[in-house]
């Protein structure tokens, strides 16, 4: 099975991976990449209003074959109402 | 002596008299050696042996109907897992080698024996099954309240404190003869997150775990990081 090295960038961190992952094939190394992100995004947050997650994959010889981010986007809002809300006071 | 690993285990926490230690002595048995990966005792087995740990490392695992597995425990040597089995008819989990180890089985009869005539020996081996429910307490917590790197931390904790306890470290060094995948079926993360908290740790100059090997570089930012505190393993002072 092909080995693949999973670096990934929290924004603030970046880890190069050195170990590897064995993945059946490149869509076992998607969902793995995939799989991650989420993982991450609990590990970092609640920090900010913007984080992106970014993991970018190589292969053994130093390819790298895929990406995936993944955005958090935060914001307080005003405070206008539901439309729904807005029906029913009608 | 087949009898004294189960007396290093149960003086780890609580007290044996020289009656004590004699009647397990008596304990007969044999040993057997075990590969990584071979199950020790099987779910659904009816055991009608106690084990212990000689050397290695044994694992206690289920895997999940997606064929996922969940590992609940690491037993370092002198450790006894599945001494509830003396009381319980079949194996809800199995018992498995994380490492080539050395695995001692007693029959549960001589066991029976001896704690007919010794109740301080029995005392201890309920004690021991309820330090074990301790633990898996303290891995559902760990596994379902802490972010990884303090689950991460708490793991490392536990077995360096284990080892020391069992005097199986040498130094701030213990073996862990486990993989990254095993690491990740124990802390229910996936490898890729496994490898990346590994690596927060180990720039943090906390730990350094390769090759099967477990050294802690900074014990004291190492707890503090995983809010450790080893009162469930209710280790004799």
């Amino acid at each position: 099975m092909p080995r693949y090295f999973f670096d990934i960038d929290d924004g603030e961190r970046f880890t190069r991976d050195d170990h590897g992952l064995e993945c059946a094939g490149p869509e076992a190394m998607r969902e793995a990449a995939i799989g991650v992100l989420p993982n991450i995004a609990r590990d970092e947050l609640p920090d900010g209003d913007r984080h992106d997650f970014t993991v970018k994959v190589r292969d053994e010889g130093g390819r790298y074959l895929f990406q995936a981010t993944l955005s958090l986007v935060a914001e307080w809002l005003p405070g206008e109402r539901e439309p729904r809300a807005l029906e029913r006071l009608e | 002596v087949i009898g004294d690993i189960f007396i290093k285990r149960l003086e780890l926490i609580g007290r044996l008299s020289d009656e004590d230690r004699a009647a397990l002595r008596e304990l007969n048995g044999y040993t057997r050696d075990v590969q990584r990966g071979e199950d020790v005792l099987k779910v659904g087995e009816r055991p009608t042996e106690a084990v212990a740990v000689l050397s290695g490392l044994l694992q206690r695992y289920t895997i999940s109907p997606h064929g996922n597995r969940q590992i609940h425990s690491f037993y370092l040597p002198t450790d006894t897992p599945c001494l509830e089995t003396l009381h319980i008819d079949f194996m809800d989990n199995s018992l498995s080698a994380a490492a080539p180890s050395r695995v001692v089985f007693v029959p549960h009869a001589d066991l029976y024996r001896v704690m007919d005539r010794n109740p301080k020996v029995l005392a201890l081996i309920w004690r021991e099954t309820l330090v074990q429910a301790a633990v898996f307490r303290e891995w559902l917590m760990r596994n379902s309240q802490k972010l990884a790197h303090a689950q991460m931390a708490h793991f490392f904790c536990e077995m360096m404190t284990r080892a020391k306890a069992a005097r199986v470290a040498q130094g701030d060094t213990c073996d862990l003869p486990i993989t990254q995948e095993d690491l990740g079926d124990a802390l229910g993360m996936t490898t890729v997150h496994v490898n990346r908290t590994l690596m927060i740790l180990r720039s943090g100059g906390m730990v350094e775990f390769k090759g099967g090997k477990l050294t802690i570089l900074d014990w004291d930012r190492l707890v503090e990081t995983a809010e450790f505190d080893p009162a469930y393993l209710h280790l004799r002072a």
